[in-house]
């Protein structure tokens, strides 16, 4: 990477050996980032684009906001574990192949506590093409790429999955045969940082 | 004062190691923590170094690396390979370095007669080990006078290595304009060095 160019000299020379030098790594502060990083991919439903982050005087977690998101990620939790069970005691998972987008499941003890707002809303995802298999990731399921695989409808093209995702704003994509693929039945969210295209759904609006 | 033209190292950011193993992003994409923690470990120096030289109060630098980390962790599912990582790693960071500009001058504007405004420039006399040389104080006081949209340049070029091709990508400036910024900022620093420096 070795450019020619007017030299700047040996004062400025001089002076870029100074700020080259490489401040020591601080484990205590690199821990803080990743804890950072791991709590807001977990609780990242940007209802747009403008509120990537908070501004950096915001960064450092206050006590109530921590138990407000660990109140967030429970039920989200516990929703999705009894719609499952709910399902399955209906009989009819992955048999099919055509979810039916219904009222969300809470058990009364969570509904009375819970405004309908805050209820998560069953959500069909549809891929329709040729494919070994095809998963949904999204910032609704920590774009886990096991979480969320699509079941193809026998004799079709057409992949599908139902997934109960709080009301909002949410990006995702299908891995198709591992290939990141933006919904072509969706608009295209564009990050204004980063470029890369991903899908975006609302959920819970008209 | 005139300068030929000569071949003048820019220091290779990675002079020996890959810029970043393409299994552990991948890795990461997927919500490897330890992955992500091994990319940051990688990288924390660097962005330190660059947001040091580039904020207008230097104490800010801890909250705006952790914040692109964040930010690049959120980001990282959309991440394509074909870019490359510390480019867009530096892209997301010098965002950050100047919303974070922004907020301190607002708050400076605010603080008005306030010792405040004196205390964030990063070239301070106080006792802080990282500008307890002279010289370092100095060379950093004359970089914080460096407007910011010439700083960027000149440290992503000198300091971080950057070839104006990239700088190009990450800033979405054109080269000739890079080209002067880095050297508008490289005659400030000599002509206000002068007086300082000692053979």
């Amino acid at each position: 990477m070795t450019e020619r160019r007017g030299d700047p000299g040996p004062i400025v020379d001089r002076a870029l050996e100074t700020l080259r030098e490489l401040p020591a790594i601080d484990s205590v502060v690199v821990a803080r980032i990743v804890a950072a990083a791991a709590r807001t991919r977990a609780l990242d439903a940007a209802p747009n684009d403008d509120d990537l982050l908070p501004p950096p005087a915001q960064l450092r977690p206050t006590r109530w906001r921590l138990a407000a998101a660990a109140a967030a990620i429970v039920i989200t939790i516990g929703g999705m574990l009894l719609w499952r069970a709910q399902r399955r005691a209906d009989g009819d998972l992955a048999s099919s192949g055509n979810a039916p987008v219904s009222t969300p499941y809470v058990p009364a003890t969570q509904a009375r506590t819970m405004t309908p707002d805050a209820l998560p809303v069953p959500t069909q995802f549809v891929f329709d093409g040729r494919a070994r298999h095809v998963v949904l990731v999204g910032d609704f399921n920590n774009w886990d790429e096991h979480a969320t695989p699509l079941e193809r409808e026998p004799g079709s093209s057409l992949w599908s999955v139902t997934v109960p995702i709080q009301r909002g704003r949410h990006i995702y994509a299908f891995l198709v045969d591992s290939v990141w693929t933006v919904d072509k039945r969706a608009p295209v969210a564009r990050d204004p940082d980063f470029g890369v295209t991903g899908s975006v759904i609302l959920v819970g609006r008209p | 004062m005139t300068h030929v033209l000569s071949a003048f190292p820019v220091p290779d950011p990675e002079p020996a190691r890959p810029v970043v193993d393409s299994t552990l992003i991948s890795r990461a994409k997927l919500g490897d923590i330890q992955a992500f923690e091994a990319i940051v470990a990688r990288y924390f120096t660097r962005c330190m170094r660059f947001a040091h030289g580039m904020l207008r109060d230097a104490a800010d630098a801890d909250d705006v690396v952790q914040e692109t980390f964040v930010r690049l962790y959120r980001a990282l599912p959309r991440y394509e390979e074909r870019q490359r990582f510390d480019s867009w790693l530096f892209r997301i960071l010098g965002n950050c370095c100047r919303t974070a500009n922004l907020l301190q001058q607002r708050r400076e504007s605010l603080d008005t007669g306030d010792d405040r405004a004196l205390l964030s420039v990063p070239s301070t006399d106080r006792p802080d080990a990282a500008f307890d040389q002279e010289w370092g104080d100095e060379v950093r006081r004359a970089l914080a006078e460096v407007p910011e949209y010439n700083r960027e340049i000149f440290l992503l070029h000198y300091v971080e290595g950057f070839s104006y091709e990239e700088i190009e990508r990450i800033t979405g400036v054109r080269q000739s304009a890079l080209k002067m910024r880095a050297k508008r900022a490289s005659d400030y620093l000599r002509t206000r060095l002068a007086g300082v420096h000692r053979d």
